[in-house]
């Protein structure tokens, strides 16, 4: 089937002519006719905007400067410089991660199998899918009574469904090994987003290919692995990326829980995105925290960057160009 | 079905393009089914039911606690010993308890209004803005395609605190310059705008979101319809949606729900009661009936407020949540 | 054909959407600010006391046009406010807040328009609306904190009442564990006495105990580390540790339903604690048989301390009616406004049959006259005494300095005292690393 003689072609335009060329299509206009509204909206309202904080960023914009009394200076890499200095900066960034590991991937497992469970649910699909999504539509006041409900070191039931089988809880709200983990899991628990799109990829796979494996004899794990997996990974991608994103800006939850009123706040609970906002709102420290927000778009793309390096591998898409 | 027995399972690489399946097939779905054996089937139920309870507990609180008199908000009992209507009535002064609708200068009945169509307006266009950009990700080949759906990525990176100030100064630009040209009706600070308008340029997210449905719709679809000599609109408006319609369907529930409960924007752009949403709202008669500043602590208020504010997006979701299965044709391959 | 006529229905729906948002936004256009108008922030429609406050106030204000938009004051929306230059005329912020906002010149000194009232307020208080020696503005409420005994548990413990003091810290050790509650499986469910220490009035309140302040007079030098601070923190975990422990202490206080009709005095969840003024109204209204004693928390020398928290007016620079803002602020907490408002609630009080603890607030001409001339007996005895030990106390009420760095000191404070009850630093290492942080953000702010 294949040559083995080298192909003898007269070298074609290079490749930045072709490039070049690209925009003559009629397909290049009319794509960007399609995503004008969004290159729009991207200039005046958000790529502005950011630049602008990242102007903030290497000057001293705080109070007076927003109220107009002192004149914004450039300090050039000062905030930067203190982002290396503040402990708390390398304590927050630790927390962070640490309760992005455990969110993102026991979301994404947890939301599947609810997901697949719901598939199994016969005609009662419908209630159980909304019981399983309200969770996520849950206000932050009823949230906090949940934190308490379960997790209270003495009257929780987890701990107390954790006695009846001889473990001692831990006191999930004050020990500080164990906040990051109750934080995971009340956010697990609210998986009805991740749960919804995973189930809208998972009634997108087409019967014929679960029928035709069924009548080749594979086993159901083998269905799961080679049909179910690749068919829903493109779901799977955006969800990891999407999740990843947001753990790395976790807030509401955690201040909810620890920071409202009456809250201990505890340092174990003291989240990037948490340490930013009291930067910006409550020490009005503005150039600070917007070296805080471009530090955390760094990592965050960096992160992407290696998620989509590693997703070229699994992700599975039927159609369209790649 | 197998053809000549020589049928494998799909591999992570890509395969060739295969005929399109025909109208009987398509209509063929995947339907959830029970297990046929009852171990099986109660373990299922079990699961199923234990969940039900755990995810429904905060929920139930707080319909339990909206009908509870004050002092008795907090009591975490399961049923209210003492069953309170404190949605309406008539108004007795402080410091009797309060009643959702008949507080004095605060127009509850009009602030949910307000949540009502901000939020359908604002998930109405960035479904079909974002949609239209997904689309143009997903199908077409362009110069700069990776770098802009880059910067998509990339605009979901910065938290927003951080860009708050700019915008709020944008809006505030736009604002004087429509009250100097009053010809333009007034879009600025204080007004409902830019708790609307932004949601007309789509959003990274589902864009993100739609882009991947769109791309798992095989382009043999698209080709046909274009040698059929459509253009790329309705081939976009006629194929593309339907087909993505899961997806649609979900950007709209999410937008709904993210524009109901948002209670950032409109409290640093909104300064006149008439113009409030929802929660700004129950945030409002919580500060006013905090028992910390001086209130009686009327928090019955603030839970039948939330439970308002909750119910209408649980319905909105079980009404819609079939529509998921209903709207999906099959895709791919042919068996 | 059904397809199209579904989607004309989509159409108009939205052309109707979006013509009610042209509409509702219509409304919002007129914005006037012209002399002869005053805007104020944070002081929205509220309780009784506040709307009949305000009424007063805009009565002796006749002829201006006050706006009162709803809201408390939020950090947030005060500062979008400023940056768009849209700044209010007059803001009510809570105290601590005044200090960092005078620091950062955002705010006017007031000082020829409160020198003629000054006499009236209190000390401690008007000291916290006072930066730099100019005066920012005047206080309004005070919250002072006063111990609540539950007699019950006393009883139930057989000890005597004289017991719940803070003079003898021995004493006090013993007396909390006598009435600490533990069940068969080790959980707390009495806690003896609360020291409140992770509040945003303990640590303060227990360094004075020991003699010390937190932070200099002119608030420019952090005193976090002093051996009396060190001294407090220890006393107060190794009480809370004689108790069951921070862990079970905490989780078991999280159950407890503080502001409702099972309130910890009712159920009987804790012995003593001091606590702020506001809960009284609370108790008194969900449980008014309860039976409860306040008293003083004393330094070593029975001397009553007390601190004070609450909230302030204040003119930011940028305020378009400084006169009209001065006259509205000094009206609305005059000694004729507490009273008008305070004889309102009290009839509404006594025809409904609730009852009245009094106001606290931070003109001391008014408490006195509106115990004297306003404040009945409910027929509950114990609520009776509460109420003048709370007018007494406020005589001894203190507050922190304003200071430039106010709020990052009060955070590194909350952190310390965490890191300490959670065990992981001593209360040396703790504070000494407070001290660094807070001293930092004061000269970083100067």
């Amino acid at each position: 089937m294949t040559s083995v003689a080298v192909n003898k072609v007269a070298p074609g335009p290079s490749r930045a002519r072709r490039w070049l060329s690209g925009f003559r299509e009629r397909e290049t206009w009319v794509a960007y006719l399609f995503i004008f509204p969004w290159i729009f909206g991207l200039v005046v309202l958000t790529v502005g905007p950011m630049l602008f904080s990242l102007y903030y960023s290497f000057t001293n914009y705080g109070l007076q400067q927003i109220a107009g009394i002192e004149p914004t200076k450039g300090v050039g890499f000062k905030n930067y410089n203190a982002l290396l200095d503040d402990p708390k900066i390398t304590s927050s960034l630790k927390n962070t991660f640490t309760y992005t590991v455990m969110m993102v991937p026991g979301k994404i497992v947890f939301a599947l199998l609810l997901a697949m469970l719901l598939m199994r649910a016969g005609r009662a699909a419908g209630a159980f899918r909304t019981i399983f999504y309200v969770p996520h539509i849950t206000p932050p006041v009823a949230i906090g009574v949940m934190l308490i409900f379960l997790f209270n070191g003495q009257v929780g039931i987890v701990n107390r469904g954790l006695g009846l089988i001889g473990i001692q809880g831990p006191y999930w709200t004050t020990d500080p090994h164990w906040i990051k983990v109750s934080i995971v899991l009340m956010d697990i628990w609210a998986c009805g987003g991740t749960m919804v799109i995973l189930l809208a990829a998972l009634y997108g796979v087409p019967q014929h290919l679960y029928e035709a494996a069924a009548m080749d004899g594979a086993p159901a794990w083998r269905r799961f692995k080679d049909i179910t997996l690749p068919m829903i990974s493109p779901a799977l991608f955006f969800c990891f990326i999407i999740l990843t994103l947001a753990g790395l800006q976790q807030f509401t939850q955690a201040y909810t829980a620890f920071y409202g009123a009456g809250g201990t706040q505890p340092e174990a609970a003291l989240f990037y995105s948490i340490y930013l906002f009291r930067q910006a709102f409550e020490f009005f420290n503005m150039g600070f925290a917007s070296a805080m927000a471009w530090l955390l778009f760094a990592i965050s793309m960096v992160v992407t960057l290696v998620n989509i390096g590693v997703s070229r591998r699994f992700v599975f898409y039927q159609g369209s160009a790649r | 079905m197998t053809r000549g027995g020589q049928e494998t399972l799909p591999t992570v690489t890509a395969g060739a393009a295969q005929p399109l399946p025909t109208v009987t097939e398509a209509r063929r779905r995947w339907r959830p089914r029970l297990p046929s054996s009852w171990p099986r089937k109660l373990v299922i139920v079990l699961l199923l039911v234990g969940l039900s309870i755990l995810f429904l507990y905060p929920f139930e609180w707080l319909a339990a606690a909206a009908f509870k008199p004050r002092g008795e908000t907090f009591d975490n009992t399961f049923l209210p010993h003492n069953w309170t209507w404190n949605f309406s009535g008539k108004y007795v002064p402080s410091p009797a308890p309060q009643k959702l609708f008949a507080i004095p200068d605060a127009a509850v009945g009009h602030w949910m209004w307000n949540s009502v169509w901000i939020s359908c307006l604002g998930a109405a266009l960035t479904t079909f803005t974002s949609a239209m950009v997904a689309f143009a990700f997903a199908y077409f080949r362009f110069p700069l395609r990776n770098f802009f759906f880059g910067v998509l990525l990339a605009t979901m990176m910065l938290p927003g605190e951080v860009t708050m100030i700019p915008v709020y100064l944008l809006w505030n630009e736009v604002g004087k310059f429509t009250m100097d040209h009053s010809v333009l009706p007034h879009i600025g600070t204080n007004t409902q705008y830019p708790l609307w308008v932004p949601n007309a340029f789509g959003s990274a997210f589902y864009i993100f979101l739609q882009r991947q449905f769109f791309m798992g719709i095989p382009r043999d679809y698209f080709e046909a319809a274009r040698m059929d000599g459509d253009s790329y609109f309705s081939m976009f408006r006629r194929i593309a949606l339907p087909l993505a319609k899961p997806a649609l369907i979900v950007t709209f529930i999410f937008e709904i729900q993210a524009k109901w409960f948002d209670l950032l924007t409109p409290l640093i752009y909104l300064r006149d009661q008439t113009l409030f949403t929802a929660p700004l709202g129950m945030k409002i008669l919580f500060d006013r009936f905090n028992n910390v500043g001086g209130g009686e602590g009327d928090f019955q208020v603030i839970m039948a407020g939330t439970l308002l504010l909750v119910l209408p997006m649980v319905i909105l979701f079980g009404a819609f949540q079939k529509y998921f299965i209903r709207g999906i044709a099959v895709q791919g391959r042919k068996g | 054909m059904e397809g199209q006529r579904k989607r004309l229905a989509v159409v108009l729906a939205l052309v109707a959407v979006v013509a009610a948002a042209i509409a509702g936004s219509a409304i919002a256009r007129t914005d006037g600010t012209y002399a002869g108008t005053l805007n104020i922030y944070g002081y929205g429609p509220g309780d009784d006391v506040q709307n009949n406050r305000a009424a007063y106030a805009a009565d002796q204000l006749n002829g201006v046009d006050v706006k009162r938009p709803a809201g408390d004051f939020d950090d947030k929306v005060f500062l979008t406010r400023l940056a768009s230059g849209d700044v209010p005329d007059l803001v009510r912020m809570t105290r601590p807040r005044v200090a960092q906002y005078a620091a950062k010149g955002v705010l006017q000194a007031m000082d020829a328009c409160v020198a003629p009232v000054k006499k009236q307020y209190r000390v401690g208080a008007m000291r916290s609306m006072t930066y730099k020696g100019h005066v920012y503005g005047v206080p309004e409420f005070t919250n002072q904190v006063t111990m609540i005994v539950n007699q019950s548990a006393f009883r139930d413990a057989g000890v005597p009442i004289s017991a719940a003091q803070t003079k003898n810290l021995k004493a006090l050790t013993a007396t909390a564990k006598k009435l600490t509650k533990m069940d068969s499986s080790g959980n707390v469910t009495r806690i003896g006495f609360d020291p409140k220490i992770d509040s945003g009035f303990g640590f303060y309140m227990w360094v004075k105990w020991f003699g010390a302040d937190v932070i200099s007079k002119n608030g420019l030098q952090a005193r976090l580390n002093s051996p009396q601070a060190i001294q407090a923190l220890t006393y107060t975990s190794n009480l809370i540790k004689a108790q069951g422990g921070w862990n079970k202490f905490k989780a078991f206080r999280d159950t407890w339903d503080f502001f409702g009709r099972q309130n910890p005095l009712v159920k009987d969840q804790v012995g003593f604690w001091p606590m702020e003024s506001f809960i009284y109204n609370q108790f008194s209204n969900n449980s008014p048989n309860v039976d409860l004693v306040a008293k003083f928390f004393t330094n070593r020398k029975g001397g009553p301390i007390t601190m004070f928290s609450g909230n302030g007016w204040v003119v930011p620079k940028g305020s378009k009616n400084k006169d009209d803002a001065c006259r509205y602020m000094k009206a609305v907490t005059s000694v004729q406004a507490w009273l008008t408002a305070a004889k309102k609630r009290f009839d509404a009080r006594r025809a409904s049959g609730a009852t009245f603890t009094g106001l606290y607030t931070a003109n001391a001409q008014a408490d006195q006259r509106i115990y004297n001339d306003i404040y009945q007996s409910f027929g509950h005895p114990q609520f009776d005494k509460a109420v003048q030990t709370l007018v007494h106390a406020a005589k001894y009420g203190f507050e922190l300095p304003p200071s430039p760095g106010g709020q990052q000191l009060q955070q590194s404070v909350t952190d310390a005292v965490n890191r300490v009850l959670a065990g992981q630093q001593s209360p040396k290492q703790a504070l000494n690393q407070a001290q660094r942080e807070a001293q930092k953000a004061i000269n970083d702010n100067k």
